[in-house]
C-alpha cells in the first residue's frame, strides 16, 4: 500500500500541493505561535529564577520605568544618593542589599555592539547577583580593565572592547536570564563612575552631584520569613523618593497578561486548526470521490476494507507529513525574525532559542500535521472502505 | 473441480417498477469450462458477472465460490476468496491512474502474491499484449486498445482458476483481440475456467458454451 500511496501523492502533483499548502500554512501559524510563546514563557521562568534580587529599588522622582529597567538593555541614566543604601539595610527583612550604577556606551564606541548599551557597575564587596556566576567560573573578581558581558550579547571572550574610550578585556559572558541582564555589560562600580564622569558626552548629567556619589539601583534579598512584596511594602512607606518593587510581583504580573495573550493566540490557531481540518476534509472527500472507480478496482482485485481505509490515512499523512515537516522548517526559521521583532518593540523577557526549542518545534509541528491528516482522512477513508465495490466501478463518476 | 456455482440467483432493482436482470438463474461453472454469455445491451450480462465475483450480491439465492457458499461470510472472507480465484476484465478499462503499464501490474500481482513478485510474468504479458513500448507509461498516455490489453493482462497475472471477461474484446483490432482470446483459451487449458460476457457473435462463438441472456435468464445455445 505504501507503494500506491506514494505514486498516487507524487503523480497527483496539483492536488498534493494545494493539499501540502494547506498543511504547510496550518502548521507554520502553529510553530510561528508555539515557538514565540514557549520562548517568553521561558524568558519569563528564567527572569524570575535568575533575576537574583527579590526587590528592586529605583530612584523615585525618575521616570525609569521598573519593566524597562528589568527587562530591557535601554540606557537609563537614573540616580539616587548613595547614603539610601545604609538607610535600607536597616529595614527589616533585608538580608542583603547591594547597589548598582548605570551608565551607558555610545554609538559605536564598543568595539562589539552597536548602538548605545547600558554599563553596569556593580558593588563587589555586597554583591550577591553575579557572585554565583563568579564562583562557577572561578573569576575572584574583575580588575579594573575587565568587563563580563550579558548572555545575549554575542560571546567575545577574551576579546578587547573600547568603552567610552577605556580599553577592556571580556573576561566572561553571563547564561542567559531573559532579562535587561542578557544585554548589558558589567564593570566595576568605581570604574563605571569614572567613565560615567569623564566621558565628555555624559557632562550634563552631573550637575548637582557628581557620580561617585551616586547609585542607580538597589537590590535587595529578602530574608526567608519575610515576603519581597512586604519589604517593598516597607520601604516604599519610608517616604525616601524611591520606589521598591517586588521582583517576583512584576514577574508575576507579566505572566497573568501573558497568560491571556497565549489563550488568545492559542484560541485563534484552533481556529485556524479547524478550519484547516473542514478544509481538507472537503479536499480528501473530494479526491476519494473523485477516484471511486480506482477504489471499487480495489476492492475487486483482492484488496481489504481495511487497507483501503489505511491507502486513503496514508496518502493523506504522506501530504500533511510534508506540509509539516515545509510548515516546521519555514516557522523555525521565521522565529528568530519575530522574537527580534518583539524584543525591539515590546519591553519583554525573552528565553533562548536555541536548536533544542527549534528541534521540538519541529516534531511538534509534524505531529501537529499527521494529527491534521489523520482527522481529515478519516471520515473519507470511512466512506470509501464501506464503498460498494459494484456501484463504484459501474457508477464510479455519480455520487 | 467445480470453480462456481450459481443456485436460483435473481437480482431485483426497485426502481420505480421491478427490474430483474437476473431471474431464477443457476449455472455450473468447472475447470476447463469457457463459457460465453451473449445478449444485446442492458439485459444483465455485466451483473452475472459482478455477482459471480460477489461483488454484488443477489437479491435471491446463493453463489458458491469454491464450495463456500458467500451470501453468509464476511466481506473480508469474500474479498479474499476473490483475490485468489477469480480475475476480472472489467467492461470500462479501469486501471490505478498514478501507476505506469508495469506498476499496474506488479501492484495486481503484489496483492495477489504478496512480496515475491515474478517479474518474468510482467514481461511475459507486457510482451505478449504488445505494451513493452509503454512499459513506462500512465494510464492516461495510452490509446483505449492498449488500456483494453492492459486490463486483460491484469486479470490473468494472478494465474486465479476463474476469468470473468466482460466484453474483453471491445476497442480491439481483429489481430489483438484474437491474441487476448487466444490467452483465455490458454488459461481454460491450463487448468482454469473462463466466463466472457460479449455482444460480439463471432467470439462469442468460439466458446465452448454459448449462452444468450433473455429477460434475466441464461439460455444454451
Amino acid at each position: 500500500m505504501w507503494f500506491l500511496a506514494w505514486k498516487n501523492v507524487s503523480r497527483r502533483i496539483g492536488q498534493t500541493t494545494l493539499t501540502v499548502l494547506i498543511t504547510a500554512l496550518t502548521v507554520l501559524t502553529f510553530v510561528l505561535s508555539f515557538s514565540v510563546l514557549s520562548t517568553l514563557q521561558e524568558g519569563l521562568r528564567l527572569a524570575n529564577a535568575r533575576l537574583g534580587a527579590d526587590v528592586i529599588v529605583l530612584p523615585g522622582k525618575s521616570n525609569a520605568d521598573v519593566f524597562q529597567t528589568i527587562f530591557t538593555a535601554e540606557p537609563v541614566n537614573i540616580y539616587m544618593d548613595k547614603s539610601v543604601t545604609e538607610t535600607l539595610s536597616a529595614v527589616v527583612g533585608v538580608e542583603f542589599i547591594t547597589p548598582q550604577f548605570f551608565t551607558q556606551s555610545l554609538d559605536e564606541s564598543c568595539c562589539s555592539i552597536g548602538g548605545a548599551t547600558r554599563l553596569v557597575g556593580y558593588d563587589e564587596e555586597t554583591d550577591f547577583i553575579l557572585k554565583p556566576w563568579l564562583n562557577e567560573q572561578n573569576i575572584k573578581g574583575l580588575r579594573d580593565d575587565e568587563v563580563i558581558i550579558g548572555g545575549g550579547i554575542p560571546a567575545m571572550l577574551g576579546n578587547r572592547a573600547v568603552i567610552l574610550g577605556g580599553i577592556f578585556t571580556v573576561v566572561g559572558s553571563l547564561y542567559p536570564t531573559g532579562s535587561g541582564m542578557d544585554e548589558t555589560i558589567f564593570m566595576n562600580i568605581d570604574v563605571a563612575r569614572k567613565l560615567a564622569q569623564e566621558s565628555p558626552y555624559l557632562q550634563s548629567i552631573w550637575k548637582k552631584q557628581t557620580p561617585e556619589e551616586l547609585i542607580s539601583a538597589l537590590l535587595i534579598k529578602v530574608d526567608n520569613g519575610f515576603s519581597p512584596e512586604e519589604v517593598a511594602r516597607n520601604i516604599n512607606e519610608l517616604d525616601l523618593t524611591v520606589v521598591a518593587v517586588s521582583t517576583s510581583e512584576i514577574v508575576s504580573s507579566m505572566k497573568s497578561q501573558m497568560d491571556v495573550i497565549s489563550r488568545l493566540i492559542l484560541g485563534l490557531w484552533s481556529g485556524v486548526f479547524v478550519v484547516a481540518c473542514l478544509a481538507l476534509i472537503g479536499r480528501f472527500t473530494a479526491l476519494a470521490r473523485e477516484r471511486k472507480k480506482e477504489i471499487g478496482l480495489l476492492r475487486a482485485v483482492g484488496v481489504q476494507r481495511s487497507a483501503v481505509f489505511k491507502l486513503i490515512v496514508l496518502e493523506a499523512w504522506i501530504m500533511a507529513g510534508s506540509g509539516g515537516i515545509l510548515g516546521s522548517l519555514l516557522g523555525v526559521l521565521g522565529v528568530k525574525a519575530i522574537l527580534d521583532i518583539l524584543t525591539s518593540s515590546m519591553v519583554l523577557p525573552m528565553g533562548e532559542w536555541s536548536g533544542l526549542a527549534a528541534l521540538v518545534s519541529v516534531l511538534l509541528g509534524i505531529a501537529v500535521a499527521l494529527l491534521l491528516g489523520l482527522l481529515a482522512s478519516v471520515y473519507p477513508a470511512w466512506k470509501s472502505a464501506r464503498m460498494d465495490p459494484q456501484e463504484a466501478i459501474v457508477r464510479g463518476e455519480l455520487d | 473441480m467445480e470453480l462456481c456455482r450459481m443456485e436460483k440467483v435473481s437480482k431485483i432493482y426497485a426502481m420505480g417498477e421491478e427490474v430483474r436482470p437476473l431471474n431464477n438463474i443457476s449455472l455450473n461453472i468447472e475447470v476447463g469450462d469457457f463459457l460465453s454469455v451473449q445478449g444485446p445491451s442492458g439485459m444483465g450480462k455485466s451483473t452475472l458477472l459482478y455477482v459471480m465475483s460477489g461483488l454484488l450480491k443477489p437479491s435471491e439465492g446463493d453463489v458458491f465460490i469454491k464450495d463456500i457458499n458467500i451470501r453468509n461470510i464476511p466481506d473480508d472472507e469474500i474479498t479474499d476468496l476473490r483475490k485468489k480465484n477469480i480475475g476480472f476484465i472489467f467492461q470500462e478499462t479501469n486501471l490505478f491512474q498514478a501507476l505506469t503499464v508495469e506498476e499496474n501490474l506488479r501492484f495486481v500481482l503484489a496483492v495477489g502474491q504478496g512480496k515475491n513478485i515474478d517479474q518474468s510474468k510482467i514481461d511475459y504479458y507486457i510482451q505478449e499484449l504488445g505494451l513493452a513500448q509503454r512499459r513506462n507509461f500512465l494510464p492516461n498516455q495510452l490509446s483505449v486498445g492498449q488500456r483494453r490489453r492492459l486490463v486483460a493482462a491484469r486479470a490473468l497475472i494472478n494465474d486465479a482458476p476463474l476469468i470473468l471477461a466482460d466484453e474483453p474484446t471491445n476497442d480491439l483490432d481483429d489481430g489483438w483481440a484474437g491474441r487476448v482470446m487466444e490467452l483465455l483459451t490458454d488459461k481454460v487449458q491450463e487448468g482454469g475456467a473462463v466466463v466472457m460476457v460479449t455482444h460480439n457473435s463471432y467470439w462469442a462463438e468460439k466458446a465452448g458454451k454459448h449462452y444468450t441472456m433473455q429477460e434475466g435468464s441464461l439460455v444454451l445455445c
